[in-house]
């Protein structure tokens, strides 16, 4: 186990959400520009991130990762008109049971990234890792182990 | 450096075929020269991703690139340019070398050179050095030229009719070029001038369109069930050395073995090429494979491919799933080659849980009616609008402004070939006009575009009344305009510093005073450190085009271009230049940390410059000073964006679906790019991609429908219970409720699957994004899930 030991550094696995139109496009750009960030990530493609289901979220911590990052176009930008807004409203609900869950709020965040915003998908997702580095594994990993 | 050569991708001297530890390129060898002066046009890009490559191959190789003028004038090229300097180390020196000699005993090389930067000489020592040789023409020209009946020009490239009017075609009808053919250019180019190429093809057999098809005959699909056992075939691709040079695929390929219902697992060069598709058919005949994992670049760009290739041999498309350890694995991972190998072997398993739980899904078809929406009315949407409509397809053709004509309505003559502005857009003016096919708006704006292919509904606006219609198609062609000068080099604060439109305007109408001393200061606001980061493209050929114009009127003037770099890389450009240095305009060169100074002493406007082949300050005392300013997308270019929800870069200017592969359509189906829009560029640029746009949006027109994807929700009425929480969530209104039963509306649901996440009971899904999918994947993010 990662965090048991206290001898291997904490290699923290985090999920982040992306739409087909504008985040995905964006994480490619990042590829295409070699812009490095760090391996801890592990990118689930959806079309609208209005299809991300709150329960998807919850589920990822669940079965032990460490963070969620939940990416989309910018508002107004929606490829499907409006799906990104009621990503913000399921997150900010999510984001409000995060500590009754028994979980830091600060392991879920939300960004838009267009499709051009190669730099920024790499800045976001180095910061969540940094962020979750500090937090250390996630409280229900052990739960689930 | 290609992992299919014979090094296998490896960097070694031909001499005696060990590493170097310093490489060398030296530019325009034979190029920019008596015998040929054009430009040959891709050679300092690709001389810089080499020297990346080679950075990136083996980090501690030291790489010089020795060059005359840096030519980064394509999209994202400068910021391409200044990642290799200044976070690569790609070294890059000024100056053609003299000479080059080589050490008989070691092989070594000794490259004698001047740094005209800094009028340093000196000698490089290099184990090898590659020569970026001019682009010739091919040698078979000149027999089919005559086979042909077409003309050759004098470097014996094909001669178009007109530069830079009519870039496409020959003097002999029918008769159409392409790509480099026509001249040195890159890919972005060459695929443009191509669709262009099929357009004008067409247009003299545009009435029997569609007759005489051959339909491709495709196998009888087999059923899969999902009760069906999956047996899984897994290609994992290295990509040349682009995923294989960080991503362990021999560790990864084992993997795959080891996942359950894995059938196949297979290794390749390049997984896309003609010869492993059909590898890729024939394991899925051998194993009697029902679904393909592809572990590959990024579906963005090849997962069409790989449907394709799955149905060619009957497979249902959707029991393809692309895995991505290119574009977000090997490509952001460059130095962390085992977390690489680790994410690689996580995305896998996540791909794998994913296919065994894959469908096979239908697709719909939606109408395409032959309407075209034209947005901006310059020489872009001017000339696409005219080629649509000689197609036989209705335009709309929309302007802001109260005439047609953009950015040419301002200027006076043209680069290089000084065709005047005017004759340029007036026969298109006058033929759009007069065309039967054509409606033109002016002095409108537009208010609001709904909708999607075959189906939007644009609003219009004009004064004080509004028009709806509904469009199948649109082109974006809104140009760009000069950034606000105020603030640089004094613009605003002194009189005479003006802008290129302003001084076109002034040659246009004859305005010009008699001048003494005339400084063109370029790249004003362009090549930032930040924001305007990239180069217009066209201001070299402007600056070098007024600066004759000032000395023809007023020979006795002193005409100085400031200027970073000359990058006049089209055709005739570079002669153009070569003439105009002749006749006595003085170039001189300053570096982006030492730019020039402008301001007033004495009532006396006056100019500094460090020059730095002289090694020092130079003070003049102009009568004007004209700046060649940066370009923006036009100002209503953002609300654009918004209405159309496509994306839009760095200087507003719009983002095209693939910078290489498709530069003229946008990721959303149906909307198209041309002109200033996407990015700076000359009149031959625009009218090329104007006419390839044109080609592009005729497709889905001509044939009269696109296939949608079969990614639509549906419901499973047993668990609905009527609570019509997704009518509230769907854009569309493509649920309903018919006698308190609740239904999707199939051709109106557009596949965003908000519904589904909103739905309380499960009753709703999404196909191929449904929730044991997603689910799938989530759980096999940590570790291996079977279910």
């Amino acid at each position: 186990m990662q965090a048991g030991g206290g001898v291997k550094e904490f290699v923290p696995k985090i999920v982040v959400f992306c739409c087909n139109w504008c985040s995905y496009a964006g994480a490619d750009m990042a590829g295409v520009s070699r812009m490095q960030y760090p391996p801890n990530i592990r990118i689930i493609k959806v079309m609208c991130s209005g299809r991300i289901d709150p329960i998807f979220v919850l589920m990822s911590f669940m079965e032990g990762t460490d963070g969620v990052l939940v990416t989309g176009c910018h508002i107004g930008d929606c490829h499907y008109i409006n799906g990104n807004y009621k990503t913000q409203n399921r997150f900010e609900i999510l984001s409000e049971m995060m500590n009754e869950l028994g979980l830091e709020k600060e392991r879920l965040r939300l960004e838009w990234i267009s499709a051009t915003e190669g730099e920024k998908f790499a800045n976001v997702v180095k910061e969540v890792v940094e962020q979750v580095k500090k937090l250390g594994p996630s409280p229900l990993k052990p739960v689930i182990e | 450096m290609n992992a299919a050569g014979p090094t296998g991708g490896h960097i070694v001297r031909p001499s005696d075929g060990k590493e170097p530890k310093k490489v060398a390129w030296i530019q325009c060898v034979g190029s920019r020269t008596k015998e040929r002066p054009y430009c040959s046009r891709v050679c300092c890009m690709y001389a810089t991703k080499e020297a990346i490559i080679t950075k990136e191959h083996t980090p501690d190789i030291e790489t010089h690139i020795f060059y005359m003028d840096m030519r980064a004038y394509g999209k994202g090229f400068e910021e391409y340019y200044r990642r290799a300097e200044e976070q690569i180390g790609v070294k890059y020196v000024r100056g053609r070398p003299s000479k080059v000699s080589e050490n008989p005993e070691t092989g070594d090389l000794t490259i004698r050179y001047e740094n005209l930067d800094t009028g340093e000489v000196g000698g490089l020592e290099a184990n090898m050095l590659v020569l970026a040789c001019a682009g010739v023409p091919t040698d078979t020209n000149k027999e089919l030229a005559k086979i042909l009946g077409v003309k050759l020009d004098e470097n014996g490239f094909f001669q178009e009719k007109n530069l830079p009017l009519a870039p496409i075609e020959t003097d002999a009808e029918g008769i159409y070029l392409a790509g480099c053919a026509q001249g040195p250019k890159d890919i972005p180019d060459s695929v443009t001038q191509a669709s262009g190429a099929a357009a004008k093809a067409i247009m003299p057999i545009v009435e029997a369109r569609g007759e005489e098809i051959e339909e491709v005959e495709l196998p009888e699909e087999k059923e899969v069930k999902p009760t069906d056992e999956p047996r899984i075939g897994v290609f994992v691709c290295r990509c040349g050395v682009n995923i294989g040079r960080i991503v362990g695929v021999p560790a990864v390929v084992e993997y795959a073995k080891t996942l359950p219902n894995v059938t196949f697992v297979n290794e390749d060069i390049f997984t896309c090429s003609d010869d492993c598709r059909g590898r890729i058919k024939a394991a899925i005949e051998k194993y009697d494979l029902n679904r393909v994992v592809v572990a590959a670049c990024s579906p963005r760009t090849h997962e069409g491919l790989f449907r394709d290739t799955c149905r060619e041999v009957g497979l249902n498309p959707y029991l393809f799933e692309f895995v991505n350890i290119r574009d977000q694995c090997s490509w952001v991972h460059m130095n962390e080659p085992e977390e690489a190998t680790e994410k690689a072997k996580d995305l896998l398993r996540m791909g794998v849980a994913r296919a065994r739980l894959l469908e096979a899904e239908e697709e719909g078809e939606l109408s395409v009616g032959p309407e075209c929406l034209v947005i901006g009315g310059g020489i872009a949407g001017m000339t696409a609008a005219l080629e649509l409509a000689n197609m036989g397809f209705k335009i709309k053709l929309v302007e802001r402004e109260q005439e047609l004509g953009g950015m040419l309505r301002n200027l006076y003559k043209l680069f290089p070939t000084e065709t005047p502005a005017e004759e340029a857009i007036a026969p298109k003016i006058r033929a759009a006009y007069e065309h039967k096919n054509i409606e033109i708006y002016t002095g409108v704006e537009i208010k609001d575009i709904k909708g999607y292919i075959g189906n939007f509904e644009v609003t219009i606006s004009k004064k004080d009344s509004e028009d709806v219609f509904n469009i199948s198609t649109i082109i974006v062609a809104t140009g760009s305009q000069e950034i606000d000068a105020t603030g640089y080099y004094g613009y605003g604060e002194y009189d005479n510093v003006v802008t290129q439109l302003q001084l076109e305007r002034m040659l246009k109408e004859g305005t010009l005073k008699e001048l003494k001393n005339v400084v063109i200061i370029n790249c004003v606001g362009a090549r930032e450190e930040e924001g305007k980061t990239y180069c217009c493209r066209f201001g070299c050929g402007t600056s070098i085009k007024n600066a004759k114009y000032i000395k023809e009127m007023y020979p006795d003037a002193n005409v100085f271009i400031l200027h970073r770099d000359i990058r006049t890389v089209g055709k005739k450009g570079e002669e153009y230049y070569n003439d105009v240095r002749a006749n006595g305009v003085k170039f001189i060169r300053f570096s982006k940390d030492k730019k020039p100074l402008v301001f007033e002493e004495g009532g006396k406007l006056i100019v500094k410059v460090y020059d730095g082949l002289l090694r020092t300050d130079l003070e003049i005392e102009p009568d004007l000073v004209v700046l060649t300013t940066a370009t923006e997308g036009a100002k209503g270019a953002g609300a654009l964006q918004k209405m159309l929800k496509v994306p839009i870069g760095a200087g507003n200017f719009f983002h095209e679906a693939h910078v290489k592969l498709r530069p003229l359509d946008f990721a959303t189906d149906g909307i198209y790019l041309c002109g200033c829009a996407h990015s700076p560029k000359g009149v031959v640029d625009t009218i090329t991609q104007a006419v390839g746009a044109a080609s592009r949006a005729s497709i889905p027109m001509g044939v009269g429908m696109i296939k949608s994807e079969g990614i639509t929700a549906v419901i499973n009425p047993e668990a609905c219970v009527n609570c019509g929480i997704c009518m509230t969530m769907c854009p569309y209104g493509a649920i309903r409720m018919v006698d308190g039963v609740t239904e999707v509306i199939t051709a109106v649901c557009k596949g965003c699957g908000t519904c589904v996440a909103a739905c309380p009971t499960g009753a709703l899904e999404q196909r191929h994004y449904q929730n044991k999918q997603i689910a799938s994947q989530i759980k096999n993010v940590c570790r291996l899930v079977v279910e």
